[in-house]
């Protein structure tokens, strides 16, 4: 399966791509005069496709966004050039400036659809509304010449446009090759997949997305301008085309969007066959059946490609497969996670028990959290202190799980407050929580499935220092021989996890019900490296339902029933607590407390 | 003003009929169809096709166009819909696939019927005159029509066992699954349903309106505004929607009809902060 990012050594992986992307771009100047003349339009209109594909997969493909107001930008640069040259000023600074505002105004677009709430479906609506006003502002606009549109007066010619060209097309491939080679996109792709998991793990959401926004808006702009210079006029009908972007968005999902080849292999395939047919024959009902052939074309691809498991890259992970015949479709001979299994076996984990408490890293102090009518927390009041392990267990539906999102900031608290050290953190959003030190792994997998593991595992690491902890944590865990974050054996998935939470865990590590389907020994594995955290500093909640498994690693166990805790304290005491077994088995008919509670939970779990 | 104001409300039912068209589709089944709009179309120029080439009365085409348009929305469920709700890909694939839909249907139009503006021989031709005010006889029926299949279709869903089923499983699908309820069977009947009243509003609006092949956008933006503002309750349409079209008839008559777009675009954005601030977040699902 392709996949698009830098693994470990990216750093040094780096220099082939832009050096292949200059050695294209001198090509493409130097070779342009051996095209046919009658070519040479046809050509032009698809370097203009083949661009605005590009800009549309910063927002579409790799943050996944689905923009409809990239129109919007594409036209502010339109007007600007052609206003600009009409009023004898120099365009190309009129032009940058145009750039400059559209990202701007990508910019504003986000912030306030974040305002009004609108994420998913409803922000694609929001950009559509966008789109819709400016193009009802353009036509009932005199000076912007309505549906006419304005005329350039000053002559152009088709040599600039086409250098022009050249150089945007190669510049957006650039924009879009750094962005996937750097932490940027490492983080974009997260949002794509999981905007919940991705904020949990330090990524700022919002930040991010206004970001791409506006790098795709700004080269829109750019785009725009050029072709209004290409054509001599800009017009309703051109720079504010839907037509124009479907086909890039369709070029963006048939190649794979979030991908730096796909945008050009969409292209091609999108454009090529509709160009050949329009330049058989001039009449109209002809363009339109090519451009029914275009649709019915790409959708056919995508509709294809998506009943294979490789869909989300479109016809790059294809061809990629195609390419390779995957050569490492058996999993690698690394010493794997199993090998080193019967070691860690050998060495029960026991934590002393008269350890010496830490300070209180985590306070959580009345709490209380209703959903309508229902009330899912009660009152609740806990501190984690440095270096302490405590078990959260509990029925289903106890209210753990929302406890986890209200400390990570998931979810805000009606009343109460979370304090970090001696800080109020009630208000603190979720991303800033995990650079302050909290971070959690959640109750199913959810690993990013456009990133390899190491990026999955190193999405929240910001320093250096970070990095050398993810290298580490990978080898400690034995899962530093594995690449792919989707063929990967589940335990390695929740391996992976549990380490991404493990980076930025420096103060407090939530871990949601960690050994979940897993076996006796790899709840060790898992277990010891819960321990060694906490030997660190770091104060770990550990929410599971498996009391034999997690008891014995556990300073403290605290018991939720119906959102309130029944009991706090020594695991050995709440175990024998009565309260305990009646929230377990609902009525008290335990007569003797004494008996084997772990067992009586064990069978009640089950 | 009062005129305009009453043939507002006459378009407006309509667009209230193909709003909940849409929102049926996605407030019940989760499933954005962003080819709603060309489906009015198509329901238009069913009628068109039915009442100028075979003869057919206007109101039995508008029958068909609402049996044609269910079957319509069948295909596009099949072809857009499934395949993301069998992977779990949820909003975007369905977007992207409605999207090419819609546009190929816009070509499809333009191919079939040209690019002009077509219209029915007999619209505003018989008139009914009360109290100074003058109005086309195919508009009140129109209007009538909207406003008794909105107010079966409501009641159908809200109070009787069926429609409570329906609402139902949209809400809890694997335990409706688990019980046994057709869900595939459910959400196809959600879909075109939808699609049936999309179709009727279109068949309706072929009655008083002309088309074009390019107008389905406008619908679909229509359908949008009406069913998000409206926050996907049939109240909220209700509202949401006469007032869309008496605001739509009575400005368009004195700023012209860009300016009149530009007033109801920035209108909504203004509506989406106004509930944003005084009674929060949209719930994806409240239908």
């Amino acid at each position: 399966m392709a996949r698009v990012t830098a693994g470990p050594g990216g750093r040094t992986r780096q220099a082939p791509g832009w050096i292949v992307l200059a050695a294209v771009t001198v090509a493409l100047y130097a070779f342009w005069g051996a095209i046919p003349a009658e070519f040479v339009p046809t050509v032009i209109t698809g370097m203009v496709l083949l661009f605005l594909a590009y800009a549309w997969n910063i927002v579409g493909g790799i943050l996944g966004e689905l923009s409809l107001a990239t129109m919007v930008f594409w036209a502010m640069g339109a007007y600007t050039l052609v206003l600009a040259m009409n009023s004898g000023r120099s365009a190309w600074p009129a032009l940058l400036a145009a750039a400059l505002v559209a990202a701007l105004v990508g910019w504003v677009i986000v912030v306030v659809a974040r305002f009004l709430g609108l994420d998913g479906l409803y922000l694609a609506v929001f950009t559509l509304i966008v789109f819709e006003i400016a193009r009802s502002l353009v036509t009932a606009s005199e000076p912007l010449g309505r549906n006419e549109g304005v005329i350039l007066t000053e002559f152009t010619t088709v040599r600039t446009s086409v250098y022009l060209l050249i150089g945007l097309v190669m510049l957006a491939i650039a924009v879009n090759h750094g962005i996937l080679r750097s932490r940027i996109g490492r983080r974009w792709l997260a949002i794509k997949d999981d905007p919940v998991a991705a904020a949990a793990t330090g990524v700022y959401t919002g930040r991010e997305k206004a970001r791409a926004y506006a790098i795709s808006a700004g080269l829109a702009a750019l785009g725009g301008g050029v072709q209004a210079y290409y054509l001599g006029y800009a017009q309703p009908g051109t720079a504010l085309s839907v037509e124009l972007l479907i086909a890039a968005i369709l070029a963006v999902y048939v190649g794979g969007p979030g991908t730096i080849i796909g945008p050009l292999l969409g292209t091609l395939l999108v454009y090529g066959l509709s160009a050949m047919a329009t330049s058989l024959s001039t009449d109209v009902d002809v363009t339109l059946y090519a451009q029914l052939l275009q649709y019915a074309l790409a959708f056919a691809v995508i509709w294809l490609l998506s009943t294979r498991r490789a869909s989300r890259l479109g016809l790059t992970a294809w061809l990629g497969a195609l390419v390779r015949r995957r050569p490492r479709a058996v999993a690698p001979a690394v010493p794997g996670v199993d090998a080193r299994l019967p070691d860690v076996a050998l060495s029960p984990p026991v934590r002393a028990v008269d350890a010496e408490p830490g300070p209180v890293v985590l306070r959580i102090d009345g709490v209380n959290k209703s959903f309508g009518r229902v009330q899912v927390l009660r009152d609740i009041t806990l501190d984690l202190r440095a270096g302490e392990i405590v078990g959260l267990m509990g029925p289903n539906g106890a209210g753990k799980t929302t406890l986890c999102n209200v400390v990570t900031g998931v979810i805000a608290p009606d009343t109460g407050t979370v304090s970090l050290g001696d800080k109020d953190i009630t208000r603190m959003s979720t991303p800033a929580r995990f650079h302050a030190g909290i971070a959690r792994t959640f109750q199913s997998a959810r690993l990013f499935v456009s990133l390899n593991l190491y990026d999955n595992v190193a999405v929240g690491a910001s320093g250096g220092g970070d990095h050398d902890r993810v290298r580490d944590l990978m080898r400690r865990y034995g899962i530093d021989g594995h690449t792919s974050s989707t063929d990967a054996p589940t335990f390695v998935r929740r391996l992976a996890e549990v380490a991404r939470a493990m980076v930025g865990a420096k103060r407090v590590l939530i871990l949601d019900e960690p050994l979940a389907g897993l076996t006796q020994q790899q709840h060790e594995v898992i277990l010891r490296g819960v321990r060694d955290v906490a030997a660190g500093g770091t104060a770990v909640l550990l929410v599971e339902h498996l009391i034999q498994a997690v008891a014995p690693v556990c300073d403290r166990l605290v018991v939720m029933a119906a959102g309130a805790i029944i009991a706090d304290g020594a695991p050995q005491a709440v175990l024998r607590d009565e309260r305990v077994v009646d929230a377990y088995l609902g009525t008290a008919v335990v007569a003797d407390p004494v008996s084997d509670v772990e067992e009586v939970l064990g069978a009640a779990e089950r | 003003m009062l005129q305009d104001i009453i043939s507002g409300t006459t378009v407006g039912a309509l667009y209230v009929l193909l709003a909940l068209g849409f929102t049926v589709t996605l407030g019940i089944g989760d499933m954005v169809n962003l080819a709603h709009g060309s489906v009015v179309v198509a329901g238009m120029y069913s009628v068109f096709a039915l009442n100028t080439e075979f003869g057919v009365s206007p109101y039995l085409a508008v029958v068909a166009a609402t049996v044609i348009c269910a079957a319509l929305s069948l295909v596009i469920y099949l072809l857009a819909i499934e395949p993301s709700r069998r992977s779990g890909a949820g909003h975007r694939e369905q977007v992207i696939y409605t999207l090419v839909i819609t546009s190929g249907l816009a070509i499809a139009f333009q191919l079939f019927f040209g690019g002009d503006l077509k219209g029915l021989a007999f619209t505003g031709a018989d008139v009914v005159t009360a109290g100074g005010i003058t109005i086309a006889k195919a508009r009140l029926v129109a209007f009538v029509i909207a406003v008794l299949v909105c107010a079966v279709f409501v009641v159908w869903l809200r109070y009787t066992t069926s429609g409570q089923l329906v609402r139902m499983t949209g809400r809890y699908t694997e335990s409706a699954y688990a019980m046994g309820v057709p869900v595939r069977a459910v959400f196809i009947a959600v879909f075109c349903l939808g699609g049936a009243l999309g179709g009727l509003a279109g068949g309706l609006l072929m009655t008083i309106l002309p088309v074009s092949p390019t107008i389905g956008l406008d619908f679909l933006l229509i359908a949008l505004i009406v069913a998000i503002a409206g926050r996907l309750s049939f109240v909220g349409v209700g509202v949401v929607g006469l007032a869309y079209g008496i605001v739509q008839a009575v400005l368009s008559n004195r700023i012209g009809g860009s300016s009149t777009a530009l007033v109801v675009f920035v209108a909504f954005l203004a509506v989406l902060a106004a509930q944003r601030i005084f009674v929060g977040r949209l719930a994806a699902r409240s239908a």
